[in-house]
Formats: C-alpha cells, sequence, structure tokens
C-alpha cells in the first residue's frame, strides 16, 4: 500500500507520464485522478454521514457519489478534499477529547465527535467540519433515495408532459 | 454550427479578427454586435452546449454538466459557496431569470466616481431596451408568484415595505422551478439560445469544450490565445492555438482574472484581480406549519423587496430581500443541526418558506491563480457583517409579518427567531468564516472598469491600459458590486465594449 504522500507524488507527476505539456499541467494538475480514499477514508465519510444524516443514512449513496464528484473539482482543490477525511479523523483525535481516531469510535461517540466539531469556537475546526458536512449532505439528498422521507417529488420530466419551446433565434447545433 | 472541441482529433489552429473567451452574458452580447458588424469572430466556451433535452433536473448530473467545479467552488475560508455557470451561455444557463435594468443611482454614480461618460442612465437606456428585447423580458404578474415569494410580499407589505414583482427573461415559463439546473423546456432565454445563436446567424463561430488557458502577447500586444480542446470529462486532449486582432475575455469575474493572471499580462493599476464583490447571499426560512409551501416549486425568483437597497432608494444598510427556494441537496445544507434532530427539522422542508439575502458588499477580496485553479479570498469585514446581520433580521421579520410560527438562520446553529425579541440572537452573534451558511451566485469587480490607469485595470472601452488589443468584457468590469441582480448589467457593460472594438 503506497504512502497518502507518494500517492501525491504519483498523481503530480500523472501529467508528464501521459506526455501533456507544460501549459496542460499547470492547468490541471491531477485532472484524471479520483480521490483515492482508502478504506480507512470511506470509513470516516461514512461515519460523518451517519451523524449528519441521522437514520437511515446507509439508504443513500452519498459518499460513493462524492467520489465521483471529485473528478470535476480544479487542480489544487482536490488534494484538499482529499485530505479532509484523514484530517478529520486525525485531528478528532488530538482536538476532541477521545484517545481514538474518529474510525475507531462507536456510532454514538462518533455523534458526540461530531455534535464537538459543530459547535466549536476554533474557526478552522468548523471550516473542516462544515466543509465535510456541505460535501455530504448536498450529495444526500440529491439522491432520489432521501426524497420519500422529506416528501420531495423529484423532476417534473417523467411526472408531467410539457413540450419544449421552439428556439425564437434558431438552434446554435445546425448549421 | 458548433464545433464541440471534444470531437477534436488533431491539434486546432485557428484564425480570427476577435477571439472572445466565454460565452456568458458579456461574451455572447459582444459577439453578436461585432459580427453583426461584419467581424470575423471566434468564441471559445470551456464547457459544453446543453440543449433543453438534455436537462434532466437532476441535481447530480446538472450541478456537474453546468458549473465550474460541479458546484462545489468555495472562497479559501470555506465560508462562502461560489455558485459559476460552466457552459454555452454561462451563468445565464443556470441563473434565476430575475433583470434589473442597472438602477440610474448606480450609473450616475459610476459615470461621476469613475469617470465613465457612457454608461449615463439616457445613454444605456437604448442598450437595455435591446437586451430586454432580446431576452424577452416581461415583468412577472403578482397571480404568477408561488406561495414562497408570496410570502416574502405579504410579510415585507405587512411592514410597509417597497418591493415588486422580478422582471423576468423568460418565454412561456411552465414554473418547474429547476431553473438552477438549466431550463428543461427553453423557456429561460439564457444567452445560449439568444445572443449566441445570433451572433451564430450574423457569421460566429463558436467553440464549445475549448478551454483558453493564457493570451498570447507579442510585442506588448494581445495577438491570440492558446488553449486546450476538452474531452467530456475535462480533460486536455488537443492543443489549440488561436491568432487574432483582438482578444475580448469574457470569462466571467472569478475566471478572467485567473486567465489574465495566468498569462502575466501586465497591470499597471496593480488591481488586477483584486474588488472582488460576490454579493454574499445568506438564506432566512419561515416555518408555516401545515401548509404546502414547497418553495423549489413554481417561478423560484418572483418577488423582491428593494426598500433597503441603496442603488434602488439610497438606503445605507444596501441589501435585497428576495424569495428563493433550492432542489433538496442545496437546501439540505443551510440547515443547521446533525442526526435524528436535523432530520426532524428538514422533515419539513414543503413547510418552509426561504428568503434570500442578497447584501450589496462594500469591501471586497481577491482572485489569485492558484495550482490549476483560481483561488478565492474573501471573508465579510466587520462593516459588511453587520449590515448582513440587518439584512438577516429584516427577512426574519418579513417571515414573522407573514405569519411564519418561527424564523430559522442559516447560522451553524440556526438561531430560532420567534418575535422581535430574538433579534440579539443574530446581533449578538459574530459572522466570522463558517458562521453562516453563505452564497455568492454573483462575482463581480476583478477588472474593473474607469479611467484613470493608476487605479482601473481596463479604460473606459473595457480594454487593459497597458496591453493594445486585448478586452474584458463581462461581470470583471463592474467598479463596484451592482447591489441588484446583475446580468442586465453584464449584458449592458459588455455591449459598451462591443461597441467600442466595432467602431475602432
Ligand atoms: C445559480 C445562479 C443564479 C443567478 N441568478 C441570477 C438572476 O436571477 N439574475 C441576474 O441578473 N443574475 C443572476 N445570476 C448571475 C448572472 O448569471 C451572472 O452575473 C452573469 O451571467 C455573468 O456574466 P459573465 O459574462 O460575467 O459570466 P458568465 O455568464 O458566467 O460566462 C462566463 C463563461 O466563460 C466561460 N469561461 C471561463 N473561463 C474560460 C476559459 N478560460 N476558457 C473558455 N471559457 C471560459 C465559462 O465557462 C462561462 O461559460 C445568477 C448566477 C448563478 C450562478
Amino acid at each position: 500500500m503506497p504512502s497518502r504522500r507518494q500517492v501525491l507524488a504519483l498523481l503530480a507527476a500523472l501529467p508528464a507520464v501521459l506526455g501533456l505539456p507544460e501549459e496542460a499541467r499547470a492547468a490541471e494538475p491531477d485532472v484524471t485522478a479520483g480521490p483515492d480514499w482508502d478504506a480507512t477514508d470511506i470509513a470516516v465519510l461514512k461515519g460523518v454521514l451517519a451523524a449528519v444524516y441521522g437514520p437511515n443514512s446507509d439508504r443513500c449513496d452519498a459518499v460513493e457519489a462524492l467520489t465521483a464528484s471529485f473528478a470535476w473539482l480544479d487542480g489544487e482543490r482536490k488534494a484538499l478534499v482529499r485530505m479532509l477525511p484523514s484530517l478529520f479523523d486525525q485531528a478528532s483525535r488530538v482536538l476532541v477529547p477521545t484517545i481514538s481516531a474518529f474510525h475507531d469510535l462507536d456510532p454514538v461517540q462518533q455523534q458526540a465527535c461530531v455534535d464537538d466539531w459543530a459547535a466549536s469556537p476554533l474557526a478552522f475546526r468548523r471550516q473542516i467540519f462544515g466543509a465535510l458536512r456541505q460535501l455530504l449532505l448536498a450529495h444526500a439528498y440529491a439522491d432520489p433515495a432521501t426524497w420519500p422521507d422529506i416528501d420531495y417529488p423529484g423532476p417534473w420530466l417523467g411526472r408531467y408532459e410539457l413540450p419544449i419551446h421552439p428556439l425564437r433565434f434558431g438552434d446554435p447545433e445546425l448549421p | 454550427m458548433i464545433v464541440p472541441g471534444s470531437t477534436a482529433t488533431a491539434p486546432l489552429h485557428l484564425k480570427a479578427q476577435v477571439v472572445i473567451v466565454g460565452s456568458g452574458a458579456g461574451g455572447s452580447i459582444v459577439a453578436e454586435r461585432l459580427a453583426r458588424a461584419g467581424k470575423d469572430v471566434l468564441v471559445l466556451e470551456a464547457g459544453p452546449f446543453v440543449p433543453a433535452a438534455k436537462m434532466n433536473q437532476r441535481e447530480r448530473d446538472m450541478m456537474r454538466l453546468l458549473y465550474w467545479e460541479a458546484g462545489m467552488r468555495a472562497t479559501e475560508n470555506g465560508s462562502m459557496g461560489v455558485l459559476h455557470g460552466r457552459g454555452l451561455g454561462g451563468s445565464t444557463v443556470v441563473n434565476y431569470l430575475d433583470c434589473f435594468r442597472t438602477p440610474p443611482r448606480l450609473l450616475e454614480h459610476w459615470v461621476h466616481t469613475r469617470g465613465l461618460p457612457e454608461l449615463t442612465p439616457e445613454k444605456m437606456a437604448p442598450r437595455f431596451d435591446h437586451i430586454f428585447e432580446v431576452l424577452h423580458v416581461r415583468k412577472l404578474e403578482e397571480s404568477g408568484l408561488n406561495p414562497n415569494n408570496r410570502k416574502l410580499m405579504e410579510g415585507s407589505r405587512a411592514l410597509g415595505w417597497s418591493g415588486d414583482t422580478f422582471h423576468r427573461n423568460a418565454n412561456n415559463c411552465y414554473g418547474s422551478g429547476f431553473c438552477d439546473l438549466g431550463c428543461a423546456y427553453n423557456a429561460k432565454q439564457s444567452a445560449a439560445i439568444t445572443f449566441i445563436p445570433l451572433a451564430m446567424a450574423a457569421g460566429a463561430r463558436v467553440y464549445t469544450e475549448v478551454r483558453v488557458d493564457r493570451v498570447t502577447l507579442e510585442a506588448g500586444r494581445a495577438v491570440g490565445v492558446e488553449g486546450w480542446a476538452l474531452d467530456a470529462e475535462r480533460r486536455p486532449i488537443q492543443p489549440v492555438t488561436v491568432r487574432a486582432d483582438r482578444v475580448v475575455v469574457a470569462g466571467g469575474a472569478i475566471e478572467t482574472p485567473h486567465l489574465l493572471l495566468r498569462s502575466a499580462v501586465p497591470d499597471p493599476s496593480g488591481q488586477l484581480g483584486r474588488n472582488l464583490h460576490l454579493h454574499p447571499g445568506a438564506p432566512v426560512v419561515g416555518h408555516f406549519p401545515g401548509e404546502r409551501i414547497a418553495n423549489y416549486e413554481g417561478v423560484k425568483q418572483g418577488y423582491y423587496v428593494g426598500e433597503f437597497s441603496w442603488p434602488l432608494h439610497g438606503h445605507d444598510d444596501d441589501f435585497l430581500l428576495e424569495g428563493i427556494g433550492a432542489p433538496p441537496g442545496i437546501a439540505a445544507t443551510v440547515f443547521s443541526g446533525q442526526g435524528a434532530s436535523r432530520q426532524a427539522t428538514f422533515k419539513h422542508l414543503n413547510e418552509y418558506a426561504v428568503v434570500g439575502v442578497l447584501l450589496r458588499d462594500h469591501d471586497t477580496g481577491t482572485v489569485t491563480a492558484g495550482e490549476g485553479r483560481p483561488k478565492i479570498d474573501y471573508s465579510l469585514s466587520e462593516a459588511d457583517a453587520l449590515r448582513m446581520k440587518a439584512a438577516v433580521v429584516a427577512a426574519a421579520r418579513s417571515m414573522l409579518a407573514a405569519g411564519a410560527r418561527v424564523a430559522l438562520t442559516a447560522h451553524g446553529e440556526a438561531q430560532i427567531l420567534r418575535s422581535e425579541a430574538d433579534f440579539d440572537k443574530v446581533w449578538s452573534r459574530s459572522l466570522t468564516a463558517g458562521q453562516m451558511a453563505m452564497f455568492s451566485f454573483h462575482q463581480m469587480g476583478t477588472a474593473r472598469m474607469g479611467d484613470r490607469r493608476d487605479r482601473d485595470v481596463v479604460n473606459p472601452e473595457g480594454q487593459l491600459w497597458s496591453v493594445p488589443g486585448l478586452h474584458v468584457a463581462d461581470a470583471s468590469l463592474f467598479p463596484e458590486a451592482s447591489g441588484v441582480n446583475p446580468q442586465v448589467t453584464v449584458y449592458g457593460l459588455a455591449d459598451v465594449v462591443g461597441e467600442a472594438i466595432a467602431t475602432s
């Protein structure tokens, strides 16, 4: 199993390996890379999701969807988002009065830990937690599996047959 | 016909009189004006063209397809989500269709403080007439308001505040409410189906999925651009080089300074990428138990309160209140709490009316070139935070006046406001980073226009002071935040630039 540092170095080198010139590298350094979250990262994400979402979080595929959305992030932001689970995991050990990393806590302890992050007086802790929370909840509620709980009927397409209006100035796709 | 970069099988070497980077509000109107004036125009757009038939009203698919960074872009401190459209038509494809002619007070202010004589209300009026005509702008009837916007109207009227229904660039809108995921019915008259086809009919060529990475300078003059044709996953597949007499950068107020900074263009003002205004927005929720509000359905933004706006009414608090709804993924992020108690609150989604605060930020942030992305540094200044609190309180007041049982704020720990006596909870809480969910739908000001080369990035005709042939034509031009929804102002200012190029 390569270390995180090795993985990051590898990712940074990928465009060169693929033969992309300097400009492309500068624009999107690891455009082909997924988050490469390991089993611990995934466990952390699922634990945070369970704590913020609440009961039945396993019904939705928020973690998988977030993993898929990752590809669309710009260069350096990928590195930041990639680090979020491990940062949260390890910092929980130091900053929340527990001796274990987040992924080793039981669900009740994980909930307490998450509540502690959410209410932290330290801005950087709120920011790390807030980013994780937003990413997970946004992906959770974009999943139709969560809609019955909130009585959200979903897209109109498929529910109502409404014609697409003709274009007033012609179709840009046509010659 | 549009040429998608994803179909490129060999390097693209193109020539044009004018190359335009970006096809949103600014880029599209410049393309139309210049093509109509007989110029050989080439438009390069980083995102794809997404026709109505491909808009599926699902957050996951459409956010990835239509937004920079799938809608996950944020300020460096994470305190504000920054939503910016990507694709033919830019942010006009995902916007809420509200149309404000730039308020005369603001135009006069810019004329006098920035030396911009072309921006008088009288000179701008015919431009706005043309824009309204092409975009099919009409005032929304009160009968067209959804229950969500109706609550804001009722509450604000009970308080005696002035407000109105929006003008909207809609043609036979069904009110499905998925505006921010693109219009599946071609009702929204975005740039992609108005100014772009008009430009194409006049001879402009349009390439989508081509991301420009550098403006090419020779002997101090802009002579073209370089970039990459992208595949559907946004991977660079073929290099693109363009030679042109003029380069117009219209990538929006985040990507334009990003591109110009990466291109190392000379900027005697030192202001390129500075003066970033974001119109910080925050939701305030009113709970109406037992009523079906379904804020995500119907005309999403239908009513606004202008009472506290400086551009509209000369008020120093300087904010707007606007009815707003959101699909559940976005909505979920603004409701606070965790676990079962959060679920218990969010379960009532259908009973919540939402008011969006739009703050005209007087202080600013910056865009710099990070590795592979623009870095957006922005925090609310103390003065702006104070006005933000005033705005949140006003929004809550409007919901309570409309009969809400409680108003909820988007603070990390939602403040539950039942009466005036509770408003202290808002005033006493700090708004430093991460304390309250905030969003930016409008980015402005990073290459501002004005008559002083030591203060302004571009001259009154939109040309960079020290780079002949290089122009800016998008929301970056704004000398300050507009304080009203900006798309018409973007079209208007870009048209000034387009005309200057056409006649020079
Ligand atoms: C969700 C949402 C709702 C909004 N609602 C309203 C509303 O109701 N009313 C209103 O007035 N305003 C609204 N706005 C704002 C309004 O749409 C924008 O202010 C306006 O479109 C900005 O115009 P622009 O030309 O500066 O940028 P955009 O319209 O964003 O266009 C910029 C284009 O340039 C492309 N581009 C950028 N960089 C490059 C590059 N390097 N190479 C190639 N292409 C590039 C982008 O992909 C994009 O398509 C909303 C915005 C959003 C995101």
